[in-house]
């Protein structure tokens, strides 16, 4: 790859030199451009897409790119020429930015060029422009810029998994946002990685399920638990559109959880959901009441109750290990548990169920692979989850005690230190590219 | 998009919307069954001047796509799109 990239930016550079004639200024710094990398991909593919590689596309200098970049978008509105403007400075120096901005800006870049796009086509025509070789002139084969990828009729913005080719304890990864964790376990690996099989066992909620729970019945935690008579209404009125029965009924559910402080992403699996459930049967509502039952029948009911085992709530972290954040972590895995029982109790007096809140326990595993930088933590949950459905579910017949000491194999956790999971990725997103305009606002 | 006539005929009925955010604020809109939800999440982050890309606006639990119409996703009176903030973690 880095061969083929350099092999172009070559030939870039020579077909640059051929083309120009005297104010020459063909050294650009490399690292700003792709500040504009993106927009000006898509406004070259868009309005000519046949000049993509033509040579005088590499003539144009910097600055003049910037204004012929601006102008129409100047046309359109003030503010996103102010905006254009800031990120110009910025772009220029880029030292400046702060780490974690970084992908913000981006965002934002993207946004205005969309719109700028979307209204240019309808103004002045933008001139053709020479950044496409900037792309190419990327000193790494890494991708720096969002890219818009389709995947079953879904469009999604990812923002690029490298920052730099910084070489500190980051090793230029970013933090993993949302969208990627979401296509990556909700969609990615709901269809393509799992079976027919494993979508009947497994359950995977969407990141903001548990962001969710926790506004919603954080408060009522502070205050008490809710009453048990009202705890269908309230999985009524907040979770309506999910079935209870069809997400309890379901081996192992995985849930990824999100922390605003610290910034960070961990796995937790609920195992045998209706192993906590009280089976009843109608005729014991009916008929008699629990006092007039036989001592056999009831302690047959019990039998029952014992063979459905219990349902256990496991905690995957890979910043288990940490101490800086201790406090805040375990703070975060209570709340996980209390929480997620609640939305079990609730899910299950929905169904006319009742829920046994001893019957639930929790697990924090002691022995996963733990990432030592401060960016991993979603590709960690991502492979967790991936792993522990998919490729070794060895674990759900274990008792609850050993729980605590699942682990992955040594080549795995090695990976996992590595930027393998993220190049993985990477090639996949590739893989979904789309060039597509993105839809007129005012249409 | 629907035919002109038919366009007109829609643009008599609105359909009230709730966005409600993290905070629990709420701002209601007042859509039509055709517009698409890529301006709804304009004007939204224009009005709590946040950028369009950090905000996650969820309807019954999935994403809503800009393509979106209150119409394709058959929604009704008083129904309630979620606004979540961007989640970064390390």
């Amino acid at each position: 790859m880095e061969q083929i990239l350099f092999e172009r930016r070559e030939r870039a550079a020579a077909l640059a030199r051929k083309s120009l004639p005297e104010n020459v200024e063909v050294q650009e710094p490399k690292v700003p451009k792709r500040r504009y990398s993106k927009k000006s991909t898509k406004n070259a593919t868009a309005e000519q897409p046949s000049e993509d590689t033509s040579p005088m596309n590499s003539s144009v200098e910097p600055s003049s790119k910037k204004s012929k970049v601006s102008k129409p978008v100047d046309s359109v509105a003030d503010a996103e020429v102010e905006q254009l403007a800031r990120n110009t400075a910025e772009a220029v120096h880029p030292s400046e930015n702060a780490e974690t901005d970084d992908k913000n800006h981006e965002m934002a870049i993207v946004e205005v060029s969309d719109e700028g796009q979307a209204k240019s086509e309808k103004a002045a025509p933008l001139k053709e422009d020479g950044e496409l070789q900037v792309v190419e002139k990327k000193p790494s084969d890494k991708r720096l810029q969002s890219i818009s990828i389709e995947y079953r009729d879904r469009k999604y913005m990812m923002p690029p998994l490298f920052e730099t080719d910084r070489n500190d304890h980051n090793e230029g990864r970013t933090l993993l946002n949302d969208t990627i964790i979401e296509f990556y376990m909700c969609n990615y690996m709901w269809y393509d990685v799992y079976g027919e099989a494993e979508r009947g066992r497994f359950h995977v909620f969407h990141t903001f399920f548990y962001s969710k729970l926790r506004i919603r019945f954080g408060p009522y935690y502070r205050d008490g638990v809710p009453r048990r008579s009202e705890l269908a209404e309230h999985y009524n009125r907040h979770f309506q559109r999910v079935q209870p029965r069809s997400i309890l009924q379901k081996e192992v559910l995985v849930i990824p959880i999100h922390l605003e402080k610290p910034k960070h992403w961990f796995l937790v699996l609920v195992h045998n959901p209706t192993g906590a459930i009280r089976h009843s049967t109608p005729i014991d509502r009916n008929e008699k009441s629990m006092k007039e039952r036989s001592l056999t029948s009831q302690v047959n009911d019990f039998a029952q109750f014992e063979r459905a085992g219990e349902c256990r709530i496991i905690i995957m972290d890979s910043l288990f290990t940490n101490k800086k954040f201790r406090v805040q972590l375990d703070n975060a895995y209570a709340h996980a548990f209390d929480y997620i029982r609640l939305w079990l109790q609730m899910a299950a007096a929905a169904d006319g169920e009742e829920m046994m809140s001893s019957r639930v326990r929790k697990v924090v595993c002691e022995n996963l692979p733990q990432q030592n930088n401060s960016v991993d933590c979603g590709s960690y949950m991502m492979n967790y989850a991936e792993y522990f459905t998919k490729w070794n579910t060895e674990w759900i017949t274990k008792p609850t005690d050993e729980l605590a000491y699942l682990t992955m194999p040594e080549e795995n956790a090695k990976a996992l230190e590595t930027s393998e999971p993220r190049d993985r990725i990477d090639k996949l997103l590739e893989g979904m590219k789309t060039e597509d305009a993105p839809i007129n606002i005012n249409a | 998009m629907a035919a002109p006539a038919e366009a007109e005929a829609e643009a008599q009925e609105f359909i009230k919307i709730k966005v409600v955010s993290q905070d629990s604020n709420e701002v209601i809109f007042r859509v039509k069954p055709g517009t698409s939800m890529a301006k709804l999440k304009n004007s939204y982050a224009s009005r709590t001047g946040a950028a369009v890309g950090t905000l996650r606006f969820l309807f019954d639990g999935t994403r809503l796509k800009d393509e979106d119409t209150p119409k394709s996703l058959e929604m009704e009176d008083d129904d309630v799109i979620e606004v979540y903030q961007e989640q970064l973690g390390g």
